[in-house]
C-alpha cells in the first residue's frame, strides 16, 4: 500500500502514536479517555505497536494500583516520520497529477 | 479534480499533525491551578500573617508581633519539611502527586525532556545572588516608603521570582505555560499604574496589604485564563483525537 506501514497508518494507532510523539510519556487512562476507547479496543492496538517495537510498555503499582504508562521509541518516532513523508509525496502526486 | 478528492482527507490529516501541538498546549496550562492552589495559597497565607505582624508592631504590640512572625516562620519550616519528607518517601513531588490526583479522571502525562533546556550549573547561583540583591533593595525599599508604594518597590523581585518557572522550563515539578507570565506582567502594570498616579491601593489600616492582594488578584487572573486555556486545549485535543475511524480493534 504505497510503502505505508500498517501498523502506523491504522487510525487509531496513527492517533496513539501521534499522541505519544509529543510527550514523554502517557498512561492507558490517558489515551483510552483522549482516544475515547474501550479498554479492549486500546489494549488491541497499544498491543501491536509494542510488538512492531514503535512503542514501549512500563507497568507500575501506585499504592494497589496497577498503572500502565507508554512511550514512543526511536524506531516509532523514525516510522512515524516516514509515514508523513511518504503521504505527503502521495499528496503531491496527486496534486500534480 | 483529482485535488478535490483528496482535500478532506488533507484536511484530516492535519487535523491528526496538530494532535502534539494541543496536547503541548494542554499538558503545559493542565498544572498550572492545582499548583497554584498548592504552592501559593500557603505563601499567601504565610505573607498576610506577616503583614499582619507589621501594624501589630508599630501600634506598640511588639510581642503579639514577635509571636506572629514566630508561627508564619514556624508554619513555613513545618511545611517545607513536609514537603522534603513526601519526596525522599514517594520518589515525586507532592505538587506532581497532588495534580494527578487531581487529573486522575483524564489520565496522567509526562512532558518531553526535550522540551526541558538544560543550563549551567553556575546560572542557578547567579540567579540566586541576584535574587538576594533584589530582595534586600526591596525590602530597604519598604523601609524608606510608604505601604502604597510597596507594589512598585516589590514589582522587580516578583517579576524575576514568577518568571522564573516559565523562563527556566524543567526546573519546577511540573510544567508551566507561557500564561503564567500574565502573572508578572499584571503586577508589573499594578506598580507602574500606581507610580503614574493612579489610585490603585488600598487606604488605612490595611494599606500594607496592597501588595498581598495585588499578587492574589494577578495570581488568580494568570491562573485562570491558564485553567481555562488548558480545558479548550483539551477539547481540541480530544476532537483531534477522536475519529469515527479511530474504533475496529486491532487488526
Amino acid at each position: 500500500m504505497n510503502g505505508l506501514d500498517p501498523n502506523v497508518h491504522q487510525p487509531a494507532r496513527l492517533r496513539i502514536l501521534m499522541l505519544l510523539s509529543g510527550i514523554d510519556s502517557a498512561d492507558f487512562n490517558f489515551l483510552r479517555t483522549t482516544l475515547d476507547l474501550s479498554n479492549g479496543n486500546l489494549s488491541a492496538h497499544t498491543r501491536r505497536l509494542e510488538e512492531a517495537g514503535y512503542i514501549t510498555v512500563s507497568k507500575t503499582f501506585e499504592g494497589r494500583m496497577p498503572r500502565t504508562t507508554y512511550s514512543l521509541t526511536k524506531v516509532g518516532r523514525e516510522q512515524l516520520d516516514e509515514y508523513w513523508r511518504i503521504m505527503d509525496e502521495i499528496r503531491a502526486g496527486g496534486a500534480a497529477g | 479534480m483529482k485535488a478535490n478528492m483528496t482535500e478532506p482527507e488533507n484536511t484530516q490529516d492535519n487535523d491528526v499533525r496538530d494532535i502534539p501541538k494541543w496536547e503541548r498546549r494542554y499538558v503545559w496550562n493542565r498544572p498550572t491551578l492545582p499548583s497554584v492552589v498548592l504552592g501559593v495559597v500557603p505563601i499567601l497565607i504565610l505573607f498576610g500573617i506577616l503583614f499582619c505582624a507589621v501594624p501589630l508592631i508599630s501600634a506598640g504590640y511588639e510581642v503579639l508581633g514577635l509571636v506572629t512572625i514566630a508561627v508564619a516562620v514556624g508554619l513555613g519550616g513545618l511545611g517545607m519539611w513536609f514537603l522534603r519528607t513526601y519526596q525522599r518517601r514517594t520518589g515525586r513531588s507532592i505538587e506532581q502527586a497532588w495534580n494527578e490526583w487531581v487529573y486522575r479522571q483524564e489520565g496522567s502525562v509526562s512532558v518531553s525532556e526535550e522540551t526541558r533546556k538544560r543550563e549551567a550549573p553556575w546560572v542557578k547561583y547567579l540567579l540566586l545572588g541576584v535574587g538576594a540583591l533584589l530582595l534586600a533593595a526591596t525590602l530597604a525599599g519598604w523601609r524608606l516608603t510608604p505601604p502604597r508604594y510597596w507594589v512598585p518597590v516589590s514589582s522587580v523581585l516578583v517579576v524575576f521570582v514568577l518568571a522564573q518557572p516559565v523562563l527556566r522550563p524543567g526546573r519546577s515539578a511540573t510544567p508551566t505555560s507561557w500564561l503564567f507570565l500574565l502573572w508578572p506582567l499584571l503586577y508589573a502594570l499594578h506598580a507602574v499604574l500606581i507610580l503614574v498616579g493612579v489610585p490603585l491601593y488600598l487606604t488605612g489600616p490595611y494599606e500594607v496589604m496592597t501588595m498581598c492582594v495585588s499578587l492574589g488578584v494577578c495570581g488568580l487572573i494568570a491562573t485562570a485564563t491558564s485553567h481555562l486555556y488548558g480545558r479548550y486545549a483539551l477539547r481540541r485535543l480530544r476532537t483531534l483525537a477522536q475519529s469515527s475511524d479511530t474504533t475496529g480493534g486491532g487488526q
